[in-house]
Parts: C-alpha cells; sequence; structure tokens
C-alpha cells in the first residue's frame, strides 16, 4: 500500500505571537518551529498502516528549507521519503493545489492529514484534496479500521461520534485520540539523516484570499476580584447580564 | 448575483449554526442589494424550510432525495455548488461545523471561489467583503480580502446572533434535482452516536470547565452541578482528559475544541497558553483559582481567589437563590 501523509512545519504551541513589521505576518523571531500537533497523529497512522499492510510512507511538505529539521523528524519517526514543495502561501486552496499536484504523481492509496493547523487553523485540508483528488474523505477522524480497499471511520461531530464508511483511494484527517504518536529513537534519527527528500517546484496557481492585516486580540479590561459567590452571581446577572 | 446560506441539517433537525449563517446570508444580500437564498440538503427535508422563514429566509432552495438521507461530503459538496450555481451565487456561507468543514472546501474548489474557513466577523465596504478570523488559535486575527468573483465563507459557531425568530415569514419553496453519482456516495455517514444528550462544548452558550485542581474525577460532581444548573455544558483542561478523568469530547484548548460562549467559568485551571487559545474568545470569563498569579486571571473578566472546594458550592447556593428570587 502507498501512504502520502501531509506535515506542516509551524509556530510551537507556546509561542507568543507577536505581529511583525508588515502588519500582516507574525515576527518570526525567536520562533520555535516545530512538526504541527495534530500532524504526529498523521504520521502515526500512516506508519502503523505501513506496519500492517506493508508499502511505503511518503511525507509532502510545503515550505522552504527551514522545514527541513521537522521533514527529518517525520522520517525518523518512519515515514521512507519526503517531497518539499518550494513555495509560501496564506491561501489554504493554493496549498490544497500544489499538495494534490504533488500526490497525484505518487497515487497513493490513502493520503493523512492533521485535523487542523495550529497556525492556520484552516481544517480544511483533507476535503479540499478530496475534491481535487477525486476522492472521499473523513475528516476529525478518531478510530480508523483499514480493511483492503475500505474503511470504517470514527470522526467527533458536535455532540456526539459519526461511523461511517469510505473507500480507497481517499483522504483521512486525523484528530487526538487516533493513536498515541511514538517518540524516534537515536538509531531511526540517524538512519533518517540518510533517507531522500526531493523538492518540487509548484505551479503557478492565483490566490483567492490575500491577509491585509494582522492583530493582537483586544486586550482585557483586567479582572475584577469578587470575594463571594453571591456578589459574583449578582455581578454576572446586573453588569455583564450573562445569567 | 446572489447571496446564498447552506442550512445544515442533521437527522432531520435543523441546528443552531444553521439560524447564525440565514440570518447573516439575509443580512449581508439586503446590504449588497442581492437576492438571498436558503439551501437545504437531505431526504424529507423540505418541511424544514417553514422554519428558515423566521430567521429571515424568503426564498429556500430543497435538495431533496432518498440517496441524500445520510450526510456525504462530495454528494452534500455537489448539490450546494449545483444549488450556488443555479442562482449564480457571489457568495456561498456555511457554519464551520463537522459538515460544514467538509463542505466548504469541496464547494470553494468546484465553483473556483475564493475561500475563507472559520470567520468571526464579515463586513461589507465600498461593496467589497473584509472577513476576520483567528490564526495562530487564537492569538492573533487576519483580516482579509478576496481576489475572486466567488466566496465561499465559514462562519465558527456560536458568533453570529441568530436572533429571534419572527412569526409570519413563509418563504417560498423552490425545489432542485441533482444526480449524485456513485462516486460521490464512496464516503457516507451511517450513524451518529451521541453523547447521551450531552449538549457539546462548541455550542453551548454557558461553558463550565474544571482542571487538574480539583484533584480526581470524582470531584467533578460539582462542575457537572454547576453547568447543569446553568444549562451549560461541561468542559476540561487537557491535563483532567489525559489523566483519564473526563473524555477528550470536553477538552477545551489548541487540541482540543474552540469554544466561544457568552459564559465561561474556568475551575481550578491554571490557564496556560494552550488552554487560552480554545476560550480566550468567550464573551464573559470567571475563574475560579486558589493561586490569585495564575495566567487564567489575565483573561478573565471577574476572579474569585479560594478553593474550589469551597467557593463552587458557594457558587452553586448563590445561584440556586438567585434563580428561585
Ligand atoms: C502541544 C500542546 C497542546 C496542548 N493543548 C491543550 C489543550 O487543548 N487544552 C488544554 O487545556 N491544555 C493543553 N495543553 C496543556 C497545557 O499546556 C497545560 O498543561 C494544561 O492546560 C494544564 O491543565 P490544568 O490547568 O488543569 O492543570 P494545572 O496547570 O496543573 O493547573 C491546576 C490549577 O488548579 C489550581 N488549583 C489547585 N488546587 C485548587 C483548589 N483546591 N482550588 C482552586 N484552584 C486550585 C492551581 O492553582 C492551578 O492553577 C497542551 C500542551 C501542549 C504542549
Ligand atoms: N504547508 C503545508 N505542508 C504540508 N501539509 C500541510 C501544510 N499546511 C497544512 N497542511 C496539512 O493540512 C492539514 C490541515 O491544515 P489546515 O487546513 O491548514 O488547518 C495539516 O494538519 C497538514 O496535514
Amino acid at each position: 500500500m502507498k501512504i502520502a501523509v501531509c506535515i506542516a512545519h509551524v509556530p510551537d504551541t507556546a509561542t507568543r505571537v507577536r505581529i511583525g513589521s508588515d502588519g500582516r505576518s507574525i515576527d518570526p523571531t525567536g520562533v520555535t518551529y516545530v512538526l504541527n500537533p495534530y500532524d504526529e497523529f498523521a504520521v502515526e497512522e500512516a506508519i502503523a498502516t505501513r506496519e500492517k499492510w506493508g508499502g511505503e510512507v511518503v511525507a509532502f511538505c510545503i515550505g522552504g528549507p527551514d522545514t527541513e529539521p521537522t521533514i527529518r523528524k517525520v522520517l525518523a519517526m518512519g515515514a521512507d521519503r519526503a517531497v518539499r514543495i518550494e513555495g509560501d502561501t496564506e491561501d489554504t486552496l493554493v496549498a490544497a493545489r500544489w499538495l494534490a499536484e504533488a500526490i497525484r504523481e505518487e497515487a497513493p492509496d490513502i493520503v493523512f492529514v492533521g485535523k487542523e493547523t495550529v497556525s492556520f487553523n484552516g481544517a480544511a485540508m483533507a476535503a479540499a484534496l478530496g475534491e481535487l483528488l477525486g476522492w472521499p474523505n473523513a475528516s476529525i477522524v478518531v478510530r480508523l479500521e483499514l480493511d483492503g480497499q475500505k474503511a470504517i471511520y470514527e470522526r467527533e461531530v458536535e455532540g456526539g461520534k459519526e461511523v461511517g464508511q469510505i473507500m480507497l483511494p481517499c483522504v483521512i484527517s486525523c484528530q487526538r485520540g487516533l493513536n498515541n504518536p511514538r517518540l524516534p529513537k537515536l538509531p531511526d534519527i540517524m538512519k533518517a539523516k540518510q533517507k531522500p527528500i526531493a523538492v518540487r517546484r509548484p505551479a503557478a496557481v492565483e490566490a483567492g484570499v490575500e491577509t491585509v492585516r494582522l492583530e493582537l486580540p483586544p486586550p482585557k479590561k483586567g479582572c475584577r476580584f469578587v470575594n463571594s459567590a453571591e456578589e459574583l452571581v449578582r455581578l454576572l446577572h446586573e453588569e455583564a447580564g450573562v445569567i | 448575483m446572489s447571496v446564498i446560506a447552506y442550512a445544515e441539517q442533521r437527522d432531520g433537525q435543523l441546528r443552531k449554526p444553521a439560524f447564525e449563517v440565514v440570518r447573516k446570508g439575509a443580512e449581508l444580500a439586503r446590504e449588497l442589494g442581492l437576492p438571498f437564498y436558503a439551501v437545504l440538503i437531505g431526504s424529507g427535508v423540505k418541511g424544514l424550510a417553514e422554519r428558515l422563514g423566521a430567521y429571515g429566509a424568503e426564498r429556500v432552495i430543497v435538495v431533496d432525495q432518498p440517496e441524500l438521507a445520510a450526510f456525504a461530503p462530495a454528494a452534500y459538496g455537489r448539490a450546494l455548488a449545483l444549488a450556488a450555481e443555479s442562482r449564480n451565487a457571489r457568495l456561498v456561507l456555511l457554519p464551520a461545523t463537522a459538515q460544514g468543514k467538509d463542505l466548504a472546501p469541496r464547494v470553494a474548489v468546484r465553483l473556483d471561489a475564493a475561500f475563507a474557513p472559520d470567520v468571526t466577523a464579515l463586513r461589507v465596504e465600498d461593496g467589497l467583503l473584509q472577513a476576520v478570523r483567528p490564526v495562530y488559535s487564537g492569538k492573533a486575527f487576519a483580516t482579509l480580502i478576496f481576489r475572486k468573483e466567488r466566496q465561499v465563507i465559514s462562519l465558527r459557531p456560536n458568533v453570529f446572533p441568530a436572533g429571534t425568530p419572527q412569526d409570519g415569514i413563509s418563504p417560498q419553496v423552490e425545489v432542485l434535482t441533482v444526480s449524485v453519482e456513485e462516486a460521490d456516495l464512496r464516503a457516507q455517514a451511517r450513524e451518529i452516536v451521541a453523547s447521551a444528550g450531552k449538549l457539546d462544548v462548541a455550542e453551548a452558550d454557558i461553558v463550565v470547565s474544571g482542571g487538574r485542581g480539583l484533584k480526581g474525577p470524582e470531584n467533578f460532581w460539582m462542575i457537572e452541578e454547576l453547568a447543569a444548573l446553568l444549562g451549560g455544558a461541561v468542559g476540561a483542561s487537557r491535563a483532567v482528559v489525559d489523566a483519564g478523568w473526563r473524555p477528550h469530547a470536553e477538552q477545551v484548548g489548541q487540541t482540543g475544541k474552540v469554544v466561544t460562549p457568552k459564559l465561561y467559568i474556568a475551575v481550578a485551571i491554571s490557564g496556560a497558553i494552550q488552554h487560552l487559545a480554545g476560550m480566550s474568545g468567550s464573551r464573559v470569563i470567571v475563574a475560579i483559582n486558589k493561586d490569585p498569579e495564575a495566567p487564567i486571571f489575565q483573561v478573565a473578566d471577574y476572579g474569585i481567589v479560594g478553593d474550589a472546594f469551597e467557593v463552587v458550592p458557594q457558587l452553586i447556593e448563590a445561584i440556586k437563590k438567585f434563580k428561585q428570587a
């Protein structure tokens, strides 16, 4: 089975965001970049699938040469090789077209992506790739039972879980709970250094959206400390009007 | 041209996010001087059109076919894109729910539209749309403009007011038929296992969350009772979910759910940056923590410094008294 996994290189979740001098992007000074936390579930599922069914895991990452540590981490977790797509876009559909184009060439049986990135928070990639590739998708998946040409999935929906069936080839977006991502061991890290990373230049695609401003959330006016539960209830009713 | 909104239904029930997108769609259509259509997709769903009238839909397009009984992203995407094309939609609004997140990108690809997911503010300036969406898990807000004639936008639930339903508007129903192909049904829902009638944190108006300071799962009765009294949902920090005290579905934060209730009460939660990412957009935040230096107080509107085991029972009593008065 040929397995694809899409991985994003994102600011660590503990990053304090500062706005850059252009007013429309973050200031990257001092920011540590890591593998997107949800993509750890996608990588783990890809490797576990190969371990069970045989085949190959190919990782795809859009980004510059600075993404290499993240790609190497995924290779150390067990991916066989990687494709880095040399590009940068803030339009999630442009990213989807670039990924779809690269994935189509490899013709995998299944593609794993993370539920969302902790930077863009689009949660859109699985459906976008599905539409572009002409494949079905299941998003926010917390359980997957693969059985040859089909799978039973369980995914989180409002107020419960949806159970359904999906035919391969397909795209699956992975949510926490699906598995426990492995930590690469030292020999794996050494081996990953030899694994190939191909670089490809994506086709020019016109962007549909443009960020004109990036701002920090408006500051809170400060916490009002109260001494009793009665006083709190009164304020929530009279001042805040929420109960 | 027109504006259309996807009125999500599940198991034949309209949910609150459907009313929110219909209300916002109708309002934007008026501002843009365009006709507005709400779209219903499913099987046996025609009867739901009437209720959409009460939220401002004068026209409802209904795609009502047996093959669409269960949610299938590709089939529903085809139906919604067809509805958009048939009315030459300039703007398609969806809720950023589990369904909407699967449909919006598919519809945007089909329409070759510009696409923005999970938007929290949307306005028209000089006839052009501007959207605001949280990025970096709520740590910043991006303002976007669109470079294509058509736009597909999903709206974060619980942010845009649905308003009160008005009586007496009976919408005009227009039926549309879509030829669903076998390939469109290669992923399909079979059943939805509801979490025992519980309100979902992401949909609730009031959320009461508990953290590691509660010391054990046996103490969550306080949180449950407080939430029940307020008609709210129970949430949890990741520390509590990782410890197996509460299910992951209740986790609020960067790797849990993002919530925007009108009232969020954080009990014995320190307020780590990843937790704040999930709840800092709440309208009013209350923190109860024994440590006056806990970072949660930096985002809270109201705070009580004290032992949760004393304060929460007092709060339960105070609310009971308030409700009786
Ligand atoms: C990649 C990543 C993703 C993450 N995602 C999330 C996420 O989605 N959601 C999330 O919540 N966290 C997330 N975290 C974890 C986060 O960093 C914190 O570890 C977590 O939120 C802490 O949970 P807590 O506040 O319950 O526990 P603690 O930090 O241990 O805080 C307990 C609090 O309870 C108070 N307390 C103790 N006893 C009492 C008492 N008797 N009465 C009143 N107060 C008391 C203490 O003063 C303290 O402030 C993530 C971390 C990482 C690295
Ligand atoms: N730059 C990127 N390179 C590779 N994969 C990506 C990239 N951005 C997003 N993805 C994938 O798409 C998923 C969802 O991201 P998003 O829709 O942007 O929130 C991520 O978890 C990744 O699997």
